[in-house]
């Protein structure tokens, strides 16, 4: 239960007060049995603000006050025929708004929406009726989000819409409250979101937790952490010349946001850009991929977290169907991961309305491994970033370079472990890789290997894949030639091209992708060669020693440049991808007029440029003085114009 | 309001559409006058009045419900809505008897408080609204108890006359659920009458508006600042200004406004009749609750000399489960028992004036005493309540434990001095001519009586004023 006007401490003084008022007996249930609480800010909303903060303190303090000391109090505040005086209304003004507060939505009947026991009104025999003859107002129709028309797809946004403001209102950083809600519905009901992502992507029970659960709550931890430092106004510096006057950001909502996710990580991709989008007061529209939709989960388990209704909005269907309407719906952002093609598409229609957007699209990212490592760990890495989720990461390792002097160690070293792994989709956690989520995909794989197998290259482990199980092996390919179509696509599978290159620069050269450049991993013992090659590579995140591990880190930024895409999301810059981030200068009233306003006189300009000159002269103290002096003569100047005007 | 709206000037402009605004708005409207209504309350339809009590009373009434007196000894529920007191009230309408008028009389140095004087007021008011009688097939479990108590003990009583014009009992309705605003369409609250009727005349409503300040400009005309349903400040301007907010919110208003410089009698002479609510629990199911809440009311000359009247009541249960005393599993206990009670309440002529503040945030304070008399009232009428009870069999009788104040009244008192009065006889300001006030803070002292139909009445008298004085 999330409240807009009481921290959890004073909801949990609430409840343990109304125990006390409302224990409960053999035939009634107790206050906190109903979960009326939930009901608790439709009355705080329209208490006065003294009222309010008065009730607020005392919650906080019955929180930690130990029932019988809350007894004890209200015993008190009953005597009143021996409490006369301020102290005495004190303490009855405290008992009847403590009552007030929990008999009202107690015995109004309302309970939690899980209640199953008997309704309170039921009990006490309260059961007056009232036949109305009018019909009530229609309903509105719900709106369909299940392949919705474009008129529905305007209903969605216009529901967004409306919501949005509530969302702005509940501030920062009660918008925290939801997220650390959403993290603790998600732990607990852990098991069944990964049975449910293992439905829909057949990927291994272990690559499932790890990015998705653990990933899932990592972020979220992140943002608990971290965005109010982030999003909070911020002062920011004014300059000498415009001295006494104040400059600060806000970080403000953009109103609604469209996110679009792909199939790869489907809960980690639904929730992640939805937290980021709300924690800074956007409404949402989330449209999951169709072969992943995962139906009804993301809904629910926000729901369990007290989301309300309308604030994440899941709309389904294939992105062909509705990725224009969606767009055409004009939301103020569109955050799309997922391919090239589409992303092109979106782009374009984007255009259209104007609307700004951020693209994270596929890579065909590069590791390079120079000889002075371990090559034991370094093929280890290898096999993980090319194969985890059966190859279907956008950061996946897609080419491998290795260094010529170790090229045959490393080969057999990865043969070898490669042939070890495991592939089924597994319920206890005991194998490496899954399946191929999608048939579309399985397909793109299996041309690209006739392809390659056409052109000469040579399988090393898993060549004899039937080009149709979803269970597609790892497969370790030598000899890719620039002509293969593994050499020029995104693959998206369990394909891994080893290459040999013989020189720094020759590694630099292979490494950097004409087309994609979303991560990279450099492998090295010597650490100032590995960052001079990291910063050397054109792309968006570096891992060194590691692999897909910026992503590991939610305080790292992620995006790519070239066709991988543009914009960063997650990290401090992450907050900013959904804020409008708004300038704010603040300057007193008063009678003084600017020296830049008009009216623009000969003497003005003279004394402003003697201003100029000696403000930005090299130097630091003697620019200061110098400004201050004839900042002073200009701003008597300007007093005199404005008092005088213009003499003609 | 549209933009271009900003700029108008209205001829009059109403603080308040509780009862008095809509009825003083409809005669005004109905001459063609530009009149703009402001209320701090929200606006619903019979369709959307709310059917708990939790959103009932948080919603309809100033601070979430309850305001309390200094001492917190009386409770004071304060209407915010569109219709104000006629929405949430129990809509018993009562003509004030000679000795009522009298004492206004007296008080107020106004001749014209008699009954002669006042029944074509009354009658023009009982003309906008109708007006019925409880028939006795419909008399409900509890009003019986009250009917036999007072038949057994000798005392007199009487049907009450409510405001109501088919409540449809015949179908099982209960008139308990219209203290949320009558959802049958069937109280005669102005928005069911005289609003409506304005509106249709072109009166400009603006609900959810709190008006926070008035000033008089230097042309005369007067500017009233306020804040809208979002907190954003709003302007507007009128010739004339109707002050119709009732006791606490005129005197509110006319304090945060420099008005107490002007005139020092301004929050003096608050009354509000305290009520205290008692129950009697029987060994069968009384369920008060069901069909016509309220029937009777005490109509013995015996009380009215010893200043209380007993009436014929009910409320909901989370409003019964602040009253009953205590808390814990013995609370639980009582209201397990809630169909088995009966209740009556005795409602006093309040003689101690108390006065209202405001304090530096502009908050209104309540000053209430109760005199040695005051509460002697009370406990003559709990005595008599007692008796009922016993009389009719009760187990057990439990008094509320509060004093209840519905019936607000006085603060900008009416009379021809204005070195002790605030509103003159022409219902206007003694200190500033176009200003108007004739609702329930108009009333010089406590009349004893429900003061609905008066405040309607004394409107009505209002509206014809002004429009001879404009003619
Ligand atoms: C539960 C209940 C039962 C009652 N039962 C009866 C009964 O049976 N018979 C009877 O005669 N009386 C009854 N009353 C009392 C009666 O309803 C009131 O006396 C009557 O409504 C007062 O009318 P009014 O026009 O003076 O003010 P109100 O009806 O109180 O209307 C004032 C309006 O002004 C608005 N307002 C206040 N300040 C501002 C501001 N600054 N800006 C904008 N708007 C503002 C308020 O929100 C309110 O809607 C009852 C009252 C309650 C609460």
């Amino acid at each position: 239960m999330i409240s807009r006007y009481f921290s959890q401490n004073q909801l949990k003084g609430l409840v343990k007060t109304g125990d006390v008022i409302l224990p409960g007996t053999d035939t009634s249930p107790s206050f906190s049995d109903t979960g009326s609480i939930c009901h608790i800010d439709r009355m705080a909303k329209f208490l006065s603000p003294d009222d309010l903060s008065g009730l607020q303190l005392l919650m906080g303090i019955f929180a930690f006050t130990p029932k019988w000391v809350i007894t004890l109090v209200l015993k008190l505040c009953s005597q009143d025929r021996f409490l006369p005086g301020f102290p005495g209304a004190g303490l009855r003004m405290l008992e009847i708004g403590v009552k007030g507060a929990v008999f009202s939505p107690y015995y109004s009947n309302l309970t939690a929406p899980d209640y199953t026991g008997r309704k309170v009104h039921e009990i006490i025999g309260w059961n007056p009726k009232i036949f109305v003859k009018e019909a009530k107002d229609p309903q509105p129709v719900p709106v369909n989000r299940d392949n919705p028309s474009p008129e529905a797809v305007l209903q969605i946004y216009a529901r967004a819409r409306a919501v949005q403001p509530d969302i702005r209102e509940w501030g920062l950083k009660k918008r925290l409250e939801f997220i650390s809600s959403l993290k603790a519905v998600i732990l607990k009901n852990r098991k069944y979101i990964l049975d449910r992502v293992q439905e829909d992507t057949g990927k291994s029970r272990f690559d499932a937790i790890t990015a998705e659960i653990f990933g899932v709550l990592d972020f979220l931890d992140y943002l608990e952490k971290n965005a109010a430092k982030y999003l909070s106004d911020r002062n920011v510096s004014t300059p000498f010349a415009l001295m006494g006057k104040k400059s600060r950001v806000y970080f403000e909502p953009l109103g609604t946001a469209l996110l679009i996710s792909p199939w790869n990580y489907p809960f980690y991709q639904a929730i992640v850009p939805i937290c980021q989008a709300f924690i800074t007061g956007n409404a949402v529209v989330f449209k999951p991929s169709s072969a992943t939709p995962l139906k009804g989960l993301v809904e629910e388990l926000l729901d369990k977290a007290g989301f309300r209704p309308g604030w994440v909005q899941v709309v389904y269907g294939r992105g062909s169907d509705l990725g224009n309407a969606l767009v055409d719906g004009k939301p103020d952002k569109i955050f799309f991961i997922g391919s090239q093609g589409v992303g092109k598409n979106i782009m374009a229609r984007a255009a259209r309305h104007l609307i700004p957007l951020e693209l994270e699209l596929g890579g065909k990212d590069p590791m390079v491994v120079f000889a002075d490592v371990n090559i034991q760990r370094a093929a280890a890495g290898a096999i993980w970033g090319a194969f985890t989720t059966t190859g279907q990461s956008c950061t996946s390792v897609e080419r491998l370079f290795v260094h010529q002097d170790i090229y045959e160690t490393f080969k057999q070293v990865l043969v070898a472990e490669t042939q070890k792994l495991t592939q089924a989709t597994d319920k206890d956690g005991n194998t490496d890789i899954g399946a191929i989520t999608t048939r579309t995909q399985v397909e793109t794989i299996a041309r690209q290997v006739a392809d390659a197998k056409e052109k000469g290259a040579t399988f090393l482990t898993n060549e004899d894949w039937n080009g149709e199980s979803v269970f597609v092996p790892p497969m370790v390919v030598e000899g890719v030639t620039p002509d293969m179509l593994i050499h020029q696509e995104e693959n998206f599978g369990p394909i891994l091209p080893v290459y040999s290159f013989a020189s720094e620069a020759e590694a630099l050269a292979l490494a950097n992708d004409p087309e994609f450049g979303l991560s990279a991993s450099v492998w090295s013992k010597d650490l100032v060669k590995a960052e001079r090659v990291a910063r050397q590579i054109y792309t968006g995140n570096v891992s060194i020693n590691n692999v897909m591990l910026t992503e590991g880190n939610h305080a790292l930024p992620f995006g790519g440049v070239q066709k991988s895409g543009f914009g960063r999301y997650k990290g401090e810059f992450g907050f900013y991808a959904f804020a409008n981030i708004k300038a704010v200068l603040i300057d007193k009233d008063s009678k003084k007029m600017e020296a830049n306003w008009f009216p623009y006189t000969r003497e003005k300009y003279r004394l402003f440029d003697r201003l100029t000159a000696a403000l930005y002269a090299p130097g630091r103290l003697l620019p200061l003085v110098k400004g201050a002096y004839w900042g002073l003569r200009l701003e008597s100047c300007v007093a005199k114009l404005a008092k005088k005007g213009r003499q003609k | 309001m549209k933009q271009r709206d900003l700029s108008r000037v209205f001829d009059y402009v109403f603080v308040g559409a509780g009862i008095s605004g809509p009825f003083i708005a409809k005669d005004l409207c109905a001459k063609g006058a530009d009149c703009l209504m402001l209320e701090a309350g929200r606006q619903y339809t019979r369709k959307t009045y709310p059917d708990n009590g939790l959103d009932g009373t948080s919603q309809m009434y100033w601070a979430g419900g309850l305001e309390l007196n200094h001492d917190s000894r009386i409770a004071f529920l304060r209407p915010k809505v569109v219709g104000g007191g006629s929405v949430v009230n129990q809509a018993l309408v009562d003509r004030f008897d000679d000795d009522a008028l009298d004492s206004w009389k007296q008080v107020s140095g106004i001749s014209d408080f008699n009954t002669d004087a006042m029944a074509p007021w009354y009658e023009a008011a009982e003309s906008e609204i109708e007006i019925q009688e409880i028939p006795s097939q419909f008399q409900n479990d509890n009003a019986k108890i009250f009917d036999r108590g007072f038949k057994k003990l000798g005392f007199k009583n009487a049907p009450l006359r409510r405001a109501q014009s088919n409540c449809r009992l015949e179908e099982g309705n209960c008139c308990i659920e219209c203290l949320n605003g009558c959802r049958l369409g069937s109280k005669q609250s102005t928005p069911e009458t005289v609003l409506k009727n304005a509106l249709e005349n072109g009166l400009t409503l603006v609900p959810e508006t709190e008006v926070m300040q008035i000033k008089v400009l230097s042309g005369g005309d007067i500017r009233l600042s306020g804040l809208d349903g979002k907190g954003l400040q709003v302007n507007y301007k009128a010739r004339n200004l109707v002050l119709s907010a009732g006791a606490i919110g005129n005197t509110r208003l006319l304090l945060n406004s420099g008005f107490g410089r002007k005139n020092s009698n301004i929050g003096k002479g608050f009354f509000c009749h305290p009520q205290y609510m008692s129950f009697g629990i029987y060994k069968e199911k009384i369920n008060s609750h069901l069909g016509a809440f309220q029937a009777f009311k005490s109509d013995d000359q015996g009380f009215r000399k010893e200043g209380f009247k007993l009436e014929n009541v009910y409320a909901g249960p989370e409003s019964i489960a602040l009253l009953v005393p205590g808390f814990g599993a013995a609370h639980h206990r009582y209201m397990e028992k809630l169909d088995h009670f009966a209740c009556i309440e005795v409602c006093t002529r309040d003689i101690t004036p108390g006065q209202i503040k405001v304090n530096r945030k502009g908050k209104a304070l309540i000053r209430k005493m109760r005199n040695k008399e005051d509460l002697n009232r009370y406990q003559k009428g709990q005595k008599v309540i007692e008796d009922i009870f016993t009389s009719t069999g009760a187990k057990e009788i439990i008094h509320g434990r509060l004093g209840i104040g519905l019936h607000l009244m006085g603060c900008c008192a009416l009379g021809t001095d204005p070195a002790t009065s605030v509103v003159n006889p022409e219902f206007r300001l003694h200190s500033q001519a176009n200003i108007f006030c004739a609702d329930s803070s108009v009333f010089p002292n406590a009349p004893g009586i429900n003061p609905s139909l008066t405040i309607m009445a004394l409107s009505k008298k209002a509206a014809a004023q002004i429009l001879r004085s404009v003619a």
